[in-house]
């Protein structure tokens, strides 16, 4: 199946490999779930390499988040989410030792915009993830996610508002004490 | 949204996107409405709050062992061990060329001036570089260790690899000047050579 040279190697080596976080990232905000989006970004990770051949260079990290983005989508159609399903990863937010009303406190923003951005149809929260934590430009989403640049920015600016007022509604103190 | 304003222009103005006529003129509007105002104030709110950047999550190791493991079982280098030594070796001196396109000699040292001086001491470090025992640089059989050294030196990343099983063991690396251009050079030992 694999037909990549030496060469091809060391330049996957180089241009993909270094992508590993932002592909995981996607793929864990698109599949709310560390565990589902390990298994994808390895698939994905899996495919860029079956193709590289015919990578003629560019951006290999829009090219890695596209696939894996589509990756993703293929991965739900076959999973559909079950309602709303929001996991508490022990790894992520390892018990508080010392104090823990500060450490939960401190940790309420940041697990209330998680919960927020998780209610986020995945179109919105991919368009978010892709600039807000790649910091990627209009078009260059466009150009992973296959949609025009106009709707790329209609897109943002909806998943915005959409997840400010999921913000807006979640009680400021729920997320502490679901926890 | 009850209001159309809200809806069309309001995250434009808040962007600072629209031109001065049509922000002024959405000033106006904000004056007598509320639903406007108090979205203003949500959005500033909403920008204050969501720094999205803090819920990067970056992959665990477990996802990069699997992906080296993957990776390593379709990789040229380890796909068939003993016929593709060479091959590698081959690939390696590839490599070493384009380490030489790469990396130049510092500006600094490339002036009129010190050339003819330079000419002769390059020489002299390379002639003494070849006699047995000497290595301008590093003597290490760590992989990790020669790679290392060689980074920030390089201006590409230069694979390492030992092939003490295959007969060449890893000494070292050093660069080597030639034409006014550092050359990578890995060192290997053959036992018995
Ligand atoms: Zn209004």
């Amino acid at each position: 199946m694999n037909d990549l040279d030496h060469e091809d190697w060391l330049r996957f080596e180089q241009l993909v490999l270094p992508h590993v976080d932002n592909a995981f990232n996607l793929a864990r905000w698109l599949l709310r779930s560390r565990a589902d989006a390990e298994d994808v970004a390895q698939e994905a990770l899996l495919r860029v390499c079956r193709f590289f051949r015919g990578f003629q260079g560019g951006d290999a990290r829009a090219w890695l988040l596209q696939i894996v983005g589509n990756t993703c989508y293929s991965w739900l159609e076959k999973n559909p989410p079950r309602g709303l399903m929001v996991e508490f990863d022990e790894e992520l937010h390892p018990q508080p030792v010392a104090t823990p009303e500060s450490i939960a406190i401190a940790d309420e923003g940041r697990e209330r915009l998680s919960r927020a951005l998780e209610t986020l149809p995945p179109r919105f929260r991919e368009v978010l993830v892709l600039r807000e934590l790649e910091g990627c430009s209009d078009k260059e989403i466009a150009a992973i996610t296959s949609i025009p640049v106009g709707t790329v920015m209609s897109s943002l600016s909806r998943a915005q508002r959409q997840l400010y007022s999921a913000l807006a509604n979640s009680p400021l103190k729920e997320a502490v004490r679901d926890v | 949204m009850t209001c159309d304003f809200a809806d069309s222009l309001l995250q434009c103005y808040f962007d600072g996107e629209l031109s001065a006529l049509s922000a002024a003129e959405f000033e106006r509007h904000l004056q007598h409405c509320v639903d406007c105002a108090v979205e203003l104030v949500d959005l500033d709110l909403l920008s204050g709050r969501l720094q999205l950047a803090q819920l990067y999550e970056a992959a665990p190791a477990s996802l990069r062992k699997k992906i080296r493991a993957d990776l390593r079982s379709v990789a040229p280098t380890t796909a068939i061990a003993q016929p593709l030594l060479w091959h590698w070796l081959a690939a390696a001196a590839t490599l070493l060329l384009v380490a030489i396109a790469g990396w130049r000699a510092s500006p600094l040292l490339r002036t009129d001036d010190y050339q003819a001086e330079l000419a002769e001491e390059i020489v002299d470090a390379h002639v003494h570089s070849l006699q047995p025992g000497h290595l301008t640089g590093i003597s290490s059989n760590d992989e990790q260790a020669v790679k290392g050294w060689f980074k920030g030196k390089l201006t590409c990343a230069l694979p390492v690899r030992d092939f003490a099983d295959k007969g060449f063991a890893l000494q070292g690396g050093r660069l080597d000047v030639v034409e006014e251009r550092s050359v990578a050079v890995l060192v290997y030992a053959r036992p018995g050579h």
